[in-house]
């Protein structure tokens, strides 16, 4: 599958549980967050950084995830961002949808299969 | 987000950084970001140039994703900012139109206090010129200059030649006087009482120049009248007219037709007698209608007031016609005088 197709499949509101769930692990910064995704995902999700910096600073506004200056592996300096309690309820919250509108989708196919 | 959340946003928020503080964090985060990624690119084997634009081309727009970015830290702001300064600009309009809606009160104030003033001033001025003029007459009144608007009354005692009070005696009045420079005249009716006194109240100014003739009129009595000019300005000597009255023989005025046929309705009244004495009596035409007698079917009129031997002239009127003269002697030996009169009413 290549990158355009994965782009188009990424459900709208899904990243915010994709970033919120790789923060979970400790701090990352944004390039950090996208490569997470993308190997994680076995390359099948590559988050654009067109979308994902957005992203991160709106969750930040919103107090979901934290952000401070830091040093990167390469010793450069990178702004990292951490998840918050509020972003830990919040990341509870776009989970639960999640599952809930991932098992509605499946009993949709799985009604089709059935009918078929 | 409504008005009150960006509100509460803007006024919670912990961020503190300027607008240029905001976006040299976010370009320079970028920045990390695409050298991560030339570096990702050298590793996977490209030269660095080819790895630096294959890695701007993956990033895509940074200054449109800055702009992005920036808004939503800033974007509350800008809001609040613009509605600040639309605030502002209302309050300074606000401001502007109370200063000039109180200035336009307070010169209204000025304008009607100044009118309060002056009006008080033209009150303050009438008062002190009231009190001038009362001043000014007191004064005038106490050395007699204002006595010429004083009045003094018109009375007499009419009897006959044996000093008996004559009642009912008409008497007809022409006063003429001359206030403020202007003739005025005036005419009065009274009749004697029983003690043959009559009394016209404050009719003469007690200064000033004027003229009076009053004619006392009873039947079977000559008919007589004062005439009096007030030379030396004073009245006081006209305090009491007095009039003795001498009788008068009786007879008749006829006014007939050319073909002697009697004029009825026809309006006589006795405007001057002359006695064998000399004296002259008369009535004043505007003081007449009490004595104008009007003749009978027969065309008769009694007349009392005259004696034999006496110049007499009527004034005569016949329906609907002017005032006339005629001037006769009494007859010694007729009872009827008999006025002829020719088709043009010529007498």
């Amino acid at each position: 599958m290549t990158k355009k197709e994965s782009k188009s499949k990424l459900f709208q509101g899904s990243l915010d549980l994709l970033i919120l769930k790789s923060l979970v692990n400790g701090p990352m910064h944004g390039y950090a967050i996208t490569r997470h995704i993308f190997e994680v995902s076995d390359e099948y999700i590559h988050v654009e950084e067109g979308s994902l910096y957005p992203a991160l600073h709106r969750m930040n506004r919103k107090g979901w995830i934290d952000s401070s200056w830091g040093t990167s592996e390469s010793n450069r300096r990178a702004k990292y961002y951490k998840l918050t309690p509020k972003g830990k309820k919040q990341l509870n919250i776009e989970k639960k949808s999640w599952m809930n509108m991932n098992r509605a989708i499946s009993q949709i196919l799985d009604y089709r299969l059935a009918e078929g | 987000m409504n008005i009150l959340q960006l509100i509460d946003s803007w006024l919670n928020t912990s961020d503190t950084r300027n607008s240029v503080e905001i976006e040299n964090d976010i370009n320079e985060e970028f920045q990390f970001h695409i050298e991560s990624l030339v570096q990702e690119k050298i590793e996977q084997g490209l030269p660095e140039d080819d790895a630096r634009t294959e890695a701007l081309k993956q990033f895509g727009s940074a200054d449109h994703y800055s702009n992005q970015c920036r808004h939503i830290y800033l974007g509350s702001r800008i809001i609040i900012n613009r509605l600040m300064v639309a605030g502002v600009f209302f309050l300074v309009l606000l401001t502007g139109f109370l200063f000039f809606r109180i200035q336009e009160l307070h010169d209204n104030q000025l304008t009607l206090q100044n009118r309060i003033l002056k009006q008080d001033a033209s009150l303050k001025k009438l008062a002190k010129d009231n009190k001038q003029l009362s001043k000014s007459i007191s004064d005038k009144s106490k050395n007699g200059s204002l006595l010429k608007y004083d009045m003094v009354p018109i009375s007499g005692i009419v009897t006959d030649q044996k000093g008996t009070p004559l009642e009912k005696v008409d008497l007809l009045i022409i006063l003429k006087t001359w206030p403020d420079n202007k003739y005025l005249q005036q005419s009065f009716y009274v009749q004697s009482d029983k003690q043959g006194c009559f009394n016209i109240e404050k009719q003469i100014p007690r200064h000033g120049q004027f003229a009076i003739n009053i004619s006392a009129i009873k039947n079977g009595y000559g008919l007589q009248s004062a005439y009096l000019i007030d030379k030396n300005e004073n009245p006081e000597s006209l305090k009491e007219l007095n009039f003795k009255l001498t009788p008068s023989r009786n007879f008749t005025i006829q006014v007939v037709g050319k073909d002697n046929h009697p004029i009825e309705g026809v309006r006589i009244y006795p405007a001057q007698r002359k006695t064998e004495e000399g004296e002259h009596y008369l009535v004043y035409h505007q003081a007449s209608e009490p004595i104008q007698f009007v003749t009978d079917s027969n065309g008769e009129i009694p007349m009392n007031l005259f004696s034999n031997s006496e110049e007499i002239e009527f004034r005569i009127q016949f329906p609907g016609q002017q005032w006339s003269s005629l001037t006769i002697n009494t007859p010694s030996d007729q009872d009827i005088i008999k006025l002829k009169i020719n088709s043009t009413n010529n007498i």
